[in-house]
């Protein structure tokens, strides 16, 4: 004798149906507020300028506070003197800061480049210019995620090429997002 | 918002091919073409997400996409005339047991075709059908003078 196995369904639960699409709208609204702020650059790629002045000098870091693996991450540093740099200018920045990135180079390359393990050393000749701009190609590695780079850019007194005491400095910090 | 508005140009690019293409390519998928799939997978992530690799990226692409399609999915059930333009109508190829040649010719369907779909549910002789209809998914609903619908999945390609 044949089993009677029976296909109707389960009758319907109309408070089940309506917490379920409630369920859906939440879902559709969260959808939205996502994609809102992702459209409104909250993800990333967010850039900020961080300036401070000492001694003469006034130094301004353009840098990304947001960003992601693989996107092209601006980061510029621009030094302001009257009557311009005639002895050249030495520029410090922490190295693990840009070891977040995959650089593709500075422009203008650096007269000078050194390095103690913990700080970068950038010596800059001589201009006549009242400032100085030098920025960094680069994109954050793919590897990176979920991290916050921390970096600092320091102007240093003395003859260039010599590590001497900090003028004046600023500090910045890129948050790289999953 | 550069790969929001990337994902949703691919969106209405697929949505114009999958409309574009016809209602019987849209339910048949030979092992070519499940490949042509794939590969079209792969050219489109390259050209929403570039360089990119972030889970935020890859995120903010699906989304994209996902919120098209709910959008649609309410535009076609609150705007009855968007539906036959957003999903497409349904056309009758049988009526009363006699295939509508032109309609078949439209729609690049050929009488084998039919007739397969026919044997698939049943049906020994396209008399027995009171109204056939190919449905705007690509898939076949037959009514019979009985009144007893039937629907079948995808075609098979035939010549003839």
């Amino acid at each position: 004798m044949r089993r009677s196995i029976p296909t109707e369904p389960l009758p319907t639960d109309i408070r089940r149906q309506v917490r379920s699409r409630l369920g859906r709208r939440v879902f559709a609204a969260a959808l939205g507020v996502f994609l809102a702020l992702g459209a409104l650059g909250f993800y990333g790629v967010r850039t900020r300028t961080v300036s401070a002045a000492a001694g003469g000098y006034e130094l301004s870091v353009r840098y990304a506070s947001v960003s992601r693996p693989g996107l092209a991450t601006p980061w510029s540093l621009e030094v302001r003197r009257p009557g311009g740099f005639p002895e050249g200018i030495t520029v410090a920045v922490m190295s693990s800061y840009f070891d977040f990135f995959d650089e593709n180079g500075l422009d203008p390359a650096p007269m000078e480049e050194t390095s103690d393990g913990e700080r970068t050393f950038w010596t800059f000749g001589p201009s006549t210019a009242d400032t100085i701009s030098v920025s960094f190609d680069a994109r954050i590695e793919p590897g990176v995620q979920l991290t916050r780079a921390k970096g600092r850019a320091e102007i240093l007194a003395g003859a260039p090429g010599t590590t001497g005491a900090t003028v004046v400095g600023v500090d910045f910090g890129t948050w790289v997002m999953p | 918002m550069e790969i929001i508005v990337r994902a949703t140009i691919i969106y209405f690019v697929l949505w114009a091919l999958a409309r574009g293409v016809g209602k019987r390519e849209l339910s048949e998928m030979t092992a070519f073409e499940l490949i042509l799939l794939v590969t079209m997978g792969d050219l489109i992530q390259q050209g929403a997400t570039q360089e990119d690799m972030s889970l935020t990226g890859a995120v903010l692409a699906v989304g994209t996409l996902a919120m098209w399609i709910l959008l649609f999915a309410y535009l076609s059930w609150r705007f009855r005339p968007l539906r036959s333009a957003l999903e497409g109508v349904p056309v009758v190829v049988i009526h009363h047991g006699e295939p509508l040649d032109e309609v078949l010719a439209i729609e690049r369907l050929t009488l084998d075709e039919v007739c397969e779909a026919a044997r698939n549910q049943g049906i020994l002789d396209l008399a027995e059908i009171d109204i056939g209809v190919l449905e705007p998914d690509g898939k076949f609903s037959f009514l019979k003078t009985s009144g007893k619908a039937t629907q079948q999945g995808s075609p098979e390609k035939h010549a003839g």
